[in-house]
C-alpha cells in the first residue's frame, strides 16, 4: 500500500511539473499556440439567433488541439440546415463553412454544434 | 436518432477497442466523439508474464486482442464497450504447458465529461467522471470472473501546445475473480488502478492549414494496487499517428515497480492499435 502512496502521486507531481516545464518552454518557441483575439461584439455575435445570409462564414474555434478533433467538429457542423462544406485549418483554429440554400443556421445553431463537438466557439466571421 | 448503418457496423465492431483524441494506449483521456459519432479501437497486446507460483506456472504468454467501441450519446457524454478476445500459454513448474483461449469480462462504461476549459486555439483542460462495470463475458473461469464488478473513477486532461497530459485513476469493486489467473485487478480483491500518460506531438512541430495528421511521442506509467497487498508498476513508451478519421499506435511497457506475492508480476509487453472515426 505504501508504494502506491508514493508512486501515485510522485508520478503526477513529476509528469505535471515536467508539461508545465515544457508546455512553457514550448509557449515561447511557438506563439500562434495563442489565444484568439475576441471582443465582447464577437461574443455577442455568437449568441445572435439570426440565420446566417452569407454563402460562407469562418468559425474562430477555442480547443482544437489535434487532428481527431476536427472529425468531431466537421461531422457535427455538416448535420446543420444549409451547410454544404466544412473546411478545418488546425494551423489557424478556424473552420470555413460553405452555406447554401434557403435554410441556413445562425450563429447560435453554430455555437451549439461546435459545443456539441467538444469545443468552443469564440468568433464568426462572414455572418451578417 | 441513430443511423441504422452506424449501429450496424458497431454492433459487428464489438470486437474491437475505444479511445478518443490524445489518448495513449493505457491511460483515458477526458475527450470523446461527438454526439453520434463512433471511435473504433482495435488493439493487440503480447504480454510476458512470470511465476505464479501458488498457480503452479513458471511462466506465461498472452495474446490479448482487445475490441472497444465508443460512442458519444449526448454532449459530454459517451458510452464506451471493451471485449477483449484472449490466448493463453502456460509454462508450468512441473513441466509441460497448458494453452487456452476465450473472451475476457467486458468493460461496459459511461463516461461523463463534467469540465471543460477551452483557453487557445489549442489548449484545454478537461476533466470527466467515468462509471460502470466490468462484466462477466460468460466464457470459462480462465478468462472470466463469472460476476460483475463495478468500475468509478475519473480522468483529467491538459493540452497545451504540442504537449498532452493525461491522469486517471479507478476503483473496481470485485465481487468475483480468480486468484490462480490473475494478471492485474482480477482477482477477488479490490483494486486501485492508475495511469498517468504524457503525450508529446513530434510533428508537425506547429500544426498548418494543411494539416492532415500529426506523430506523436507517448510515455505512460500505470499502477495497479490489490487489496490483498500487491501493487506494481508499469512504465511505457511509444508513439502515435493520429489523423483526422484514423490513428495508429504503438507501444513497450516494462515493470517499474513489482511488490508482488499473489500473482505473477510482468515481463514485457508490446502493444499495437489502429482507431477509427465513423
Amino acid at each position: 500500500m505504501r508504494s502506491l502512496f508514493v508512486i501515485f502521486p510522485l508520478s503526477t507531481v513529476i509528469l505535471a511539473a515536467a508539461f508545465a516545464g515544457c508546455a512553457g518552454e514550448s509557449a515561447q518557441q511557438q506563439p500562434a499556440d495563442s489565444e484568439h483575439a475576441v471582443t465582447q461584439d464577437d461574443l455577442r455575435l455568437v449568441e445572435s439567433t439570426q440565420p446566417v445570409r452569407s454563402d460562407s462564414v469562418v468559425l474562430w474555434v477555442n480547443g482544437l488541439g489535434c487532428p481527431q478533433c476536427a472529425s468531431n467538429i466537421d461531422l457535427q457542423l455538416a448535420r446543420l440546415p444549409g451547410v454544404k462544406g466544412v473546411r478545418v485549418d488546425l494551423g489557424g483554429g478556424k473552420v470555413d463553412v460553405g452555406l447554401s440554400g434557403d435554410s441556413r443556421p445562425s450563429p447560435h445553431d453554430f455555437a451549439e454544434a461546435v459545443t456539441d463537438a467538444g469545443f468552443t466557439l469564440v468568433k464568426i466571421e462572414g455572418a451578417r | 436518432m441513430i443511423p441504422i448503418g452506424r449501429l450496424l457496423i458497431g454492433g459487428l465492431a464489438l470486437f474491437v477497442g475505444a479511445a478518443s483524441a490524445q489518448e495513449a494506449m493505457h491511460t483515458q483521456a477526458a475527450t470523446m466523439p461527438s454526439p453520434g459519432t463512433f471511435v473504433l479501437r482495435e488493439m493487440l497486446h503480447y504480454t510476458e508474464f512470470g511465476t505464479n507460483a501458488s498457480a503452479g506456472i513458471a511462466s506465461t504468454e498472452q495474446y490479448r486482442w482487445t475490441s472497444a467501441l465508443q460512442y458519444g450519446v449526448a454532449r459530454d457524454w459517451s458510452l464506451l464497450v471493451d471485449v477483449p478476445v484472449m490466448f493463453r500459454d502456460d509454462e508450468l513448474l512441473g513441466g509441460g504447458g497448458d494453452s487456452d483461449a476465450g473472451v475476457g469480462d467486458i468493460d461496459v462504461l459511461a463516461k461523463w465529461r463534467f469540465y471543460r476549459e477551452d483557453s487557445g486555439d489549442i489548449n484545454t483542460k478537461r476533466a470527466a467522471l467515468i462509471f460502470g462495470a466490468r462484466v462477466a463475458s460468460g466464457d470459462d473461469d480462465d478468462f472470466s470472473s463469472q460476476s460483475v464488478n463495478p468500475t468509478i473513477g475519473g480522468v483529467y486532461t491538459v493540452v497545451r501546445g504540442r504537449h498532452g497530459f493525461n491522469q486517471d485513476l479507478f476503483y473496481r469493486l470485485n465481487t468475483g475473480g480468480d486468484p490462480d489467473h490473475n494478471f492485474g485487478g482480477e482477482s477477488l480483491d479490490d483494486a486501485i488502478l492508475h495511469n498517468s500518460s504524457w503525450v508529446y506531438r513530434l510533428f508537425p512541430a506547429r500544426y498548418t492549414s494543411e494539416t492532415e495528421g500529426a506523430w506523436y511521442s507517448t510515455v505512460e506509467l500505470s499502477g495497479i494496487y490489490e487489496f490483498n497487498g500487491d501493487y506494481e508498476a508499469r512504465g511505457s513508451a511509444g508513439f502515435m499517428y493520429e489523423g483526422r478519421r484514423w490513428a495508429i499506435e504503438a507501444m513497450v511497457q516494462l515493470p517499474v515497480v513489482d511488490e508482488l506475492d499473489e500473482r505473477a508480476e510482468l515481463d514485457v509487453a508490446v502493444g499495437f492499435g489502429l482507431r477509427f472515426t465513423f
